[in-house]
This record gives C-alpha cells, sequence and structure tokens, in this order.
C-alpha cells in the first residue's frame, strides 16, 4: 500500500513538471508569434517608443489596410494562390497515379521509377536551378507566370510517391483480386478502389506541396523579378520590406496575411501535416 | 542486361546532346520590344526606371513626350532600387533588355562587358556640352573611349549639419579635413553623452562609415598621384610598400575617430535610423544620400541647416562626394535607336529638367537647372566636387567581386575595433584578395610607374 | 501470388506506363537532364551567357579544392548542421518523451501547438526574427535585455549570430524530430510497456530499457533529416545577410553557391560553371554523408 502512494505522489509531481516544461516550451513558440501580431496593430512610430508593450487603446488596424492597398499586393496574393493550387493539384493527381501504378499493376520498370523518386528526396536544390533557369529561357518562358506554373506539371513529388506506393502495397492484396475478377478495367479499379484508399496519403501530399510553395521564394525570384504581374507574394513581401524599412507595423501585417492562411488549414487538419513527417519514419 | 545497359547508354546520350544544343546556342535571339511590323505606324519603346516614389512625375513625362511626339509610344517598366540588378540580369540572359533603361552611370561596365548596352558616341556631340561641367560626368561612363551612358540626376551623399547646434557649441564649421577632426572633438567633449553623435554614420556593409574611409582613401590617391598612372583607369595598378602604409594609417587614423565616439554608436546603424537621430537632435551632422532630402522636413523650422562635402586635407584640391548619377541607357539590340536617342535627349532637356528637380526635389545633371529650395540649392553646390571624374575607373575590366565583400567586412570589422589584427595585417589580406579576384578575370596587376611626388604633407593622417 | 495477378490484369504493362507517364517525363526533365547539364557545364567556363564558351576539362574542380571558399563555408555548413542536429534531436527526444506520458487529449492539444513552427513559411520566420534581432534601438532583444550602452549587435558578432540563427532553426524544426519521435514510440506495443508498469518499473527505466532501443531508426532518421537540411541550409543565412546585417564570416555553402550562381545582382561575380560544380560537389558529400549515418545505425541496429 505504502509502495503505491508515494509513487503515485511521484508521478504526480512528474507529471506537474512536464506540464510545466511543455506549457514554457509552447511559451517559447507563440512569444514571438504574438510579438508580430501585436506589432501589426501598431503605428511604427508607436513601435519605435514602444516595441514590445501592448497599447490596447493604439490599435492601428489601418496598416492592413495600407499593406492591402500597396503596390501590387492583392495581384501578388492571387498569383501565389494560383500558383500554389496548381502545384497541389499537380502532385496529389501525379501521386495518386504513380502510386497505383507501383503499388497494384507492379508492371516492368517500376522498381527503378520508386528507386529514383526516393533519390530525388536528396538532390541539393542548386544544383537543378540552373539547368532548369537554362531551359526555361529556351522556352521564352522567364518573365512569365507559366514558369512558376510549369515546374509543378513535371514535378516529382518524391515523398509522395514513396509514401503512397508503400501504402498501396500494405493493402491486401484479395480486395484488387476480388476486384479484378470480377472483370472490371484497370480505370474503374483506380478510380472506385485505390483513389479512395489513397485519401490520407494525398492529403498529405498536398498539404506538404501547399507548404514548399506557399512560402518560397527562391525560384519565382530568379524567374519572375522582371515581371511585375507574376510576382509572388514572397517576393512582393521582401520587396516591402526593402522599401519601407521602418514601417514596421504595416510589414507585420503582411505577416499576418502571409500566415494566416497555412495556420487556419493548420487548425483544422493537424493530423495530415504531421502524418506527412511521421509516415516515412515507422519501421517498414 | 545488355538491352537495359544499351537503354541507358541511348538515353544518356540523347540527353547530352540536348544538354549540348541548350549550352551551344547563344542568345540569337532578337531583343527589344516594338510591335511586329508596324512601321509605318507607332513604334513601341520600353523604359524602365526603379523610383515608384516617382511614378507620377515619370508617367507624366512620357505622357508629354508622347504627345509631341504622336509616331512613339512609350510603354513604362517600373523595378525598384534592390531589385533593378537582377532584374537586368535576367533580361541580359534572354535578351529582352528594356529599350531605355535606368542604370548608375558610374556602375554600367558589366552590361558593356556582355555587349547590352548600345554606343552612344555618334550622338554625343552637342549633347554632352550641356551638361553641368561640360559633360564630366559622361567620362564616368567612358568606357573604352565610348560613351555608354546619359547621366539625369545625381545621387549623392553630403554632410548635412544642425548649423545652430554648432552654433551653441561654437564650433566653425570646417572646410578642411583637420579642421573637420578639430569640429568633432570639439563636439564631443561639449557633449559626452555617448548617444549623442557629432556626425551620425552608419557602420554597416555599404553604409556611411565605409564611405568616410573611401573618401580619406581617395585624398591620399589624389595627395600620391596616383590617379595619374596609366593602370590606374583599368584598376590593376599593383600595391606597393609606401601604397600600403598609407592604406594601414588611413585605417587606424578612422579607428581612432570611432574610438573617440565622434560617430556615437555606429555599428549596425541604419541610415533611416542617422537620419531620425539628426532630426531629433541627437547628432550634429549626419551624411545621408541627397535623395533623402524630404527627411529632413520634420525638423523644427527655427534650427538652421547646411551642407558640405568631406572636406580634403589642406592641398588637395578636390572634396569628396560619395555617389553617382542615376542615368539611362540604350539596349544594344534596340528596334529603335534614334527613336531612344530623341526620347533621351527629351528627357535630358532644360525643361524636363527644371520640372522634375522642382517637383521631385532631385539635384540634375544637366546644366542651368535652377534650384529655388535654399536647402537644394545648398546642397547643389556641395556636391559640385562629384562629377570630378579624376578618381573614376571606367575601363576596369573585372569587379572585385565577393572578394570585395570580404575587403569590405575586412574594413568595416578594425574600424569598429573588432578584429585583432594590425591595420599592415588588414591591408596585407586586402591585397591578396585584391590578387585573387585579378587573377580569377584572367589579367595581371601591374606596377606602378608613375612616381610618388616629393614634399608631400600627410600628417593629417598621424592620430593626434 | 504475383502470378494470379498478372493473368487477372489485362496490358498490365500497358497500362502501368500509362499511369506513370507523368512521372517518367517528370524524373526526365527535373533529374536527369539537369544532372547530364550540370555535369557539361561544370567542365566549361560559361561566366554567365553562353556565347563564345570553350570546355576547360578540370579546372572549375581545381578551382574549387584550391581557391575557393567552398570549403570554408562547408565547415559553416557542417558545424552548424552538427551542432543543429544535436540540440534539435535531443530537444525532440525529451518532448516525445513528455508527451508520451501524457493523457491522450492534452497530448493532442501539445502536439499540435508545438508543431506550429514547422508549417511556417520561410519568409515570415525569417523575417520575424529579423525585427526580433535588430541591432538598433528599436531590436526586440536589445529593448528587453538593454544590457550594453551601444545597442547589442546579436548578428553581428561571429559566435552569438551563430548560436542565435542554430535557436532559430531548432525553433522551426524542433516539431519535425519530436513527432518522429513520438510516433515511434507510440508504435511500441502497449502490452511491453503495460505489464513493465505493472512490474514496477520507473518511467526512466521503461525509456530506457524498452523504448529507445525500439526507437534506434527513428533517431537514425531524424540525424539523418537534420544533417542534410543543416548542411543545406540556405534561407535564413541568405535572408539574415541580405536584409539583415549578419557577418559575413557566417556563409553556408549554400549560399556561396548561389551568389556564385544567379544569385549575385552583379554581372561580373556570376559564375555559373564554378557554382554547378560546387553544388556537385556538395550533393556528392550528402550522399556520402547519408550513406555514412545509415551505415552506423543499422550496424548498431542489428546488436
Amino acid at each position: 500500500m505504502a509502495t503505491t502512494y508515494r509513487k503515485s505522489i511521484k508521478s504526480r509531481i512528474v507529471q506537474i513538471l512536464f506540464f510545466l516544461m511543455l506549457a514554457l516550451m509552447l511559451l517559447a513558440v507563440f512569444l514571438p508569434l504574438l510579438f508580430v501580431l501585436n506589432t501589426s496593430f501598431k503605428d511604427p512610430v508607436e513601435y519605435m517608443l514602444n516595441p514590445v508593450g501592448i497599447n490596447l487603446s493604439a490599435l492601428r488596424p489601418q496598416n492592413y489596410a495600407d499593406v492591402l492597398n500597396a503596390n501590387n499586393l492583392v495581384r501578388s496574393m492571387i498569383n501565389s494562390v494560383i500558383v500554389t493550387g496548381f502545384a497541389v493539384l499537380c502532385s496529389v493527381i501525379c501521386t495518386a497515379l504513380i502510386s497505383f501504378a507501383i503499388g497494384v499493376l507492379n508492371f516492368k520498370g517500376n522498381q527503378i521509377i520508386y528507386f529514383i523518386a526516393i533519390c530525388s528526396m536528396f538532390l541539393a536544390g542548386e544544383i537543378t536551378m540552373i539547368p532548369m533557369y537554362m531551359l526555361y529561357k529556351k522556352l521564352n518562358l522567364i518573365g512569365k507566370i507559366w514558369s512558376l506554373i510549369l515546374p509543378s506539371i513535371l514535378g516529382l513529388p518524391g515523398l509522395g510517391i514513396m509514401v503512397g506506393s508503400s501504402y498501396i502495397r500494405g493493402v491486401p492484396k484479395e480486395i484488387h483480386e476480388a476486384a479484378f475478377i470480377d472483370g472490371a478495367s484497370v480505370p474503374q479499379v483506380f478510380f472506385k478502389i485505390d483513389l479512395v484508399m489513397l485519401v490520407p496519403v494525398l492529403a498529405l501530399t498536398a498539404v506538404m506541396t501547399f507548404q514548399g510553395n506557399w512560402g518560397n521564394f527562391l525560384w519565382p525570384y530568379v524567374t519572375v523579378l522582371s515581371n511585375k504581374d507574376a510576382h509572388t507574394f514572397a517576393i512582393t513581401l521582401l520587396q516591402f520590406k526593402s522599401q519601407n524599412a521602418s514601417m514596421y507595423g504595416q510589414y507585420c501585417a503582411g505577416l499576418v496575411i502571409m500566415t494566416l492562411p497555412i495556420v487556419i488549414v493548420y487548425c483544422f487538419c493537424s493530423k495530415y501535416f504531421m502524418e506527412g513527417m511521421a509516415a516515412g519514419s515507422v519501421k517498414g | 542486361m545488355k538491352k537495359r545497359i544499351l537503354k541507358a547508354f541511348i538515353l544518356f546520350a540523347l540527353m547530352f546532346t540536348v544538354c549540348f544544343n541548350m549550352l551551344a546556342c547563344g542568345n540569337k535571339t532578337g531583343g527589344g520590344t516594338g510591335d511586329g511590323g508596324d512601321r509605318t505606324r507607332q513604334k513601341t519603346i520600353s523604359w524602365l526606371h526603379i523610383w515608384p516614389e516617382h511614378s507620377a512625375a515619370m508617367t507624366k513625362i512620357a505622357n508629354n513626350f508622347m504627345s509631341e511626339n504622336p509616331d512613339i509610344k512609350i510603354e513604362i517598366q517600373q523595378s525598384t532600387h534592390g531589385d533593378v540588378a537582377s532584374y537586368l540580369n535576367m533580361q541580359v540572359f534572354s535578351g529582352t533588355m528594356p529599350d531605355v533603361f535606368f542604370y548608375w552611370t558610374h556602375q554600367i561596365s558589366p552590361y558593356v562587358d556582355y555587349d547590352a548596352v548600345l554606343d552612344l558616341t555618334p550622338y554625343v556631340s552637342g549633347w554632352k556640352e550641356t551638361f553641368i561641367d561640360g559633360g564630366t560626368s559622361w567620362d564616368i561612363a567612358k568606357i573604352g573611349g565610348k560613351y555608354y551612358s546619359v547621366p539625369f540626376r545625381s545621387t549623392a551623399y553630403t554632410i548635412v549639419y544642425n548649423k545652430t547646434l554648432l552654433e551653441t557649441l561654437e564650433v566653425e564649421v570646417p572646410t578642411t579635413i583637420q579642421e573637420m577632426e578639430a569640429a568633432l572633438e570639439k563636439i564631443r567633449k561639449s557633449v559626452p553623452n555617448q548617444s549623442f553623435a557629432p556626425l551620425a554614420a552608419t557602420g554597416i556593409a555599404g553604409g556611411t562609415l565605409p564611405q568616410i574611409h573611401t573618401a580619406l582613401n581617395s585624398f591620399v590617391a589624389l595627395q600620391t598621384e596616383q590617379y595619374l598612372d596609366p593602370a590606374f583607369k583599368s584598376n590593376l595598378i599593383d600595391d606597393d610598400a609606401t601604397a600600403n602604409q598609407l592604406g594601414a594609417k588611413v585605417l587606424d587614423k578612422l579607428k581612432d575617430w570611432v574610438g573617440k565616439g565622434y560617430f556615437g554608436y555606429a555599428e549596425g546603424k541604419s541610415e533611416s535610423t542617422a537620419i531620425t537621430n539628426f532630426v531629433q537632435g541627437n547628432a550634429a551632422m549626419v551624411l545621408m544620400n541627397n535623395n533623402n532630402l524630404y527627411l529632413l522636413e520634420d525638423m523644427d523650422e527655427e534650427i538652421e541647416i547646411g551642407f558640405m562635402a568631406i572636406p580634403a586635407p589642406v592641398g588637395v584640391d578636390y572634396t569628396y562626394v560619395f555617389g553617382g548619377f542615376d542615368g539611362f541607357s540604350i539596349a544594344k539590340n534596340t528596334r529603335y535607336p534614334e527613336e531612344c536617342v530623341r526620347f533621351l535627349k527629351y528627357l535630358t532637356s532644360l525643361n524636363v529638367q527644371q520640372q522634375f528637380a522642382n517637383s521631385e526635389s532631385s539635384i540634375m545633371a544637366v546644366d542651368g537647372v535652377v534650384y529655388s529650395d535654399p536647402d537644394q540649392q545648398a546642397m547643389s553646390v556641395a556636391m559640385k566636387d562629384m562629377g570630378n571624374s579624376l578618381l573614376s575607373q571606367p575601363d576596369a575590366k573585372f569587379d572585385v567581386g565577393s572578394y570585395g565583400d570580404q575587403n569590405n567586412s575586412l574594413v568595416l570589422n578594425y574600424i569598429l575595433g573588432k578584429s585583432n589584427s594590425t591595420a599592415m595585417q588588414v591591408i596585407q589580406l586586402i591585397e591578396e584578395n585584391n590578387d585573387k579576384a585579378v587573377a580569377d578575370a584572367g589579367l595581371k596587376r601591374v606596377a606602378r610607374t608613375h612616381p610618388y611626388p616629393q614634399n608631400v604633407d600627410y600628417s593629417w593622417l598621424e592620430i593626434l | 501470388m504475383a502470378r494470379k495477378k498478372d493473368v487477372l490484369i489485362k496490358n498490365r504493362n500497358l497500362w502501368g506506363w500509362v499511369f506513370s507517364i507523368q512521372t517518367v517525363i517528370a524524373i526526365l526533365v527535373t533529374l536527369i537532364y539537369p544532372l547530364v547539364y550540370a555535369g557539361v557545364l561544370s567542365f566549361t567556363n560559361v561566366r554567365f551567357t553562353t556565347v563564345n564558351f570553350e570546355f576547360v576539362g578540370f579546372d572549375n574542380y581545381k578551382w574549387l579544392f584550391t581557391e575557393s571558399a567552398f570549403f570554408a563555408d562547408l565547415w559553416v555548413s557542417i558545424a552548424f548542421a552538427v551542432v543543429s542536429t544535436a540540440v534539435q534531436t535531443v530537444l525532440g527526444f525529451l518532448l516525445a518523451f513528455m508527451l508520451y506520458f501524457m493523457k491522450g487529449k492534452v497530448q493532442g492539444f501539445f502536439k499540435t501547438a508545438l508543431y506550429l513552427p514547422v508549417i511556417l513559411p520561410t519568409a515570415v520566420v525569417s523575417s520575424m526574427w529579423m525585427i526580433i534581432l535588430a541591432g538598433d534601438e528599436f531590436g526586440v532583444l536589445n529593448v528587453l535585455f538593454g544590457l550594453t550602452d551601444p545597442p547589442f549587435q546579436w548578428l553581428g558578432d561571429k559566435t552569438i549570430a551563430f548560436w542565435a540563427i542554430v535557436i532559430i532553426n531548432t525553433w522551426r524544426y524542433y516539431g519535425i524530430t519530436m513527432v518522429i519521435y513520438l510516433v515511434n514510440m507510440s508504435a511500441v506495443p502497449k502490452e511491453v510497456v503495460e505489464s513493465a508498469e505493472v512490474e514496477g518499473a520507473s518511467r526512466g527505466q521503461i525509456m530506457l530499457r524498452i523504448i529507445i532501443p525500439l526507437v534506434m531508426s527513428a533517431t537514425s532518421l531524424n540525424i539523418i533529416l537534420s544533417m542534410i537540411g543543416g548542411i543545406q541550409s540556405f534561407d535564413l543565412f541568405y535572408l539574415f545577410q541580405t536584409n539583415g546585417n549578419l557577418t559575413l564570416d557566417l556563409t553556408p555553402v549554400g549560399v556561396l553557391i548561389f551568389k556564385t550562381g544567379l544569385g549575385s545582382t552583379n554581372l561580373r561575380n556570376i559564375y555559373l560553371a564554378r557554382s554547378v560544380t560546387m553544388s556537385i560537389v556538395l550533393t556528392l558529400i550528402i550522399a556520402t554523408v547519408t550513406v555514412l549515418i545509415n551505415k552506423v545505425f543499422s550496424r548498431s541496429e542489428d546488436k
């Protein structure tokens, strides 16, 4: 009796300690974000006088209006949405198609494709930038929004392929066999069975692609800088900073606008975001 | 197995050919804009500028030009100060340069290297002479004997000083570098508080503290007559013991000034902060760009301000003004060179220049512009030595490149007192980097031949 | 089993290729073409435009090994990667450890909240921290801890800046290591843990004897991901150098490659052939490191 009593106090204390430490981490995560939120409502002059304090009486939602009216912001937001949307669509389609092909059809050469897809994840990003740039230049696409969209169409979602094919392979063979015995054609099996089963993996791919694309500024900077109409949000925001160095309030408002969509999506589908990382790691 | 290897081999051979093709076919695509085949009607010229803050004025200029020249249509493209270089680089690469494009006159050489700029020499006579000083500003872009850029307005740094404050502290406005040093010392003694800066400068990469370093080096170059050496214009002049010693002295001098607090808290300060310091009365002087004049509007009406360049040592004829010209050039493969020249002549006509000066508070490159704002007028007087092309190096065929960044950071660290090396060691490192940069460009440094003048007074470099 | 399927699916191979056509094109265009092109380019002296270039054999590689700043910057990248990896892995593990013993809902809440920084766009993260670390009177850290009289240059000092970026990087990515560990810990069969608890083992003992050995593969994955990410680190450093005033002493190899390639504003500094050469060598180094780490871990796993 005495042992369990002692243990439960000790484990209670440990539990509370853990809770506190986690709460501390939480603080470490959210304080910088709250700071940005706070600053986004401050007048820049006010910020210089009082960078850290909260001043509820001097809120200035005007900052958001300023940023939205700024040169080109609306256009670049639209562009970002289009480009990212396209990217998500393409990666989802690609993942679905290839996972099915590798997992079910088991055709000649699928091992090679699988292997190459995985290796693609290890490639240093810069090594592809210059050759791709040359390619786009030859196609006369530099400066046009197509140079942002085409990479998605030609893109290779390595992680999606890896996870998707393992997923499909994990499905018991009987399901597919039954369908084929019943006389279903290959496309029918794809649409009716595997597409439905792949939904978690596709959601994961969608999320990963969204993440990689929304804040991406390197490739757009290198290709479409010359064409204001094709700028993405990231470029406009960085230009805003360099032009208006001391407009802290408006700049933070811009940061909030840029982050909000993805945070909102995250709150509802956090599961899919995290599964991305976890999926590949469990032994197997 | 064999079949697979053969397949792989064919695949790679195919890829190789494709890649080779991409590599080998150069920029054959024609440049410039212009509607196809509309030769009898309007000719369209694209015009790149980097001033969103002046976009209304630019549009007005374009519209006025178009109404006077109905056969030409101007299409405006806009970039920003920070991005214009990347913007133009991509255009050079894809062969689609804007017909008339903005670029700093003193930095146009790389584009000339890549054969992207039209030679303006055939149009120069009669045009150049309308500029200040007979057009010495054009010489800054005289590369290989040819002209490539038309200066439009100045972009330069002058020292703005608080005349009222100086009078209160009984400090005379300095006219030589020696007087400047004495003035800074006196101000520092009178106001020991470190957050007050006698001369607010920015100790960041590309900031005004490095400018002061360049200024001091320029005075030395003028004193040692380095600019008269034939290898100077191409920036290939090799270092020697005397030059290095003087360079080390300059470093130590400036480090001494920073240590004495003449610049307040310079490290990491941004230009906007420095200007704010001055406006709020926390600095007696500030080194700032002339196009930021409007930022001083918040200052108290009662305070009198004045403008000066960085004063030279006694005996040196030219003050130092860091800056150059915002200019316009024409793309090499534009379809309408004559029309572009017509447009540029319009841009640099006295009328347009005067209007621009009035509405945008800029200091222009053409002679005869009158500045009604007394501050503008004072500034233009202070900047008079800027067009002086004595120390420009237009024929330099290489840039120090990333070694330049390293050199700048070596200098900045030393001046701010953060380095453990001696000044001479820093100079050695800098020269090693310069050697590497020259070697990278496939060139060779040339030993100095022009002899050092005798009886020159370098005592202003001694630490007091 | 496989044979049965063969018979069932008509034209299996044909369908296979139809479905995978996009992937195949993608592989050709985004993988094979760049690699071959990069390879070819690295043997030329193309600076920017490809007019009048020539093949120069191994000159670029020679340059890389003798005169370039490649290895100096690689050292920065590796130091950063190693330190980052260590901090992230340990932190992720500790947090996963704490979360493991939490009840479902609480665990879920913390998990979601703590993972948040991972999903933020890089531009936002770097901008945010740049304001906080700013070296002037208005930098948040200077206001909070106004220690020294001249406003402190958090990014100016090499050591402090290094640790600052490590902390920011950790802040951003510890969620990943945490989640990977947590998922792997949770995969340990419940019965094993429960029986240990019944027998009176403490949490520490459970952790040490049971869970750690079973999550070795997770550790290996975490380390590999962190190391690869660390060596390639680019975004934070680049944005801090261009928009902040991060000392140039801390240039990782990724920034060097970018600035030698398309990232330089001065046309004269662009040397495409050398940039490609550096990225080829970098890829080989990363591949080697990955294989090595894998070998180390698989050997200890077999134990």
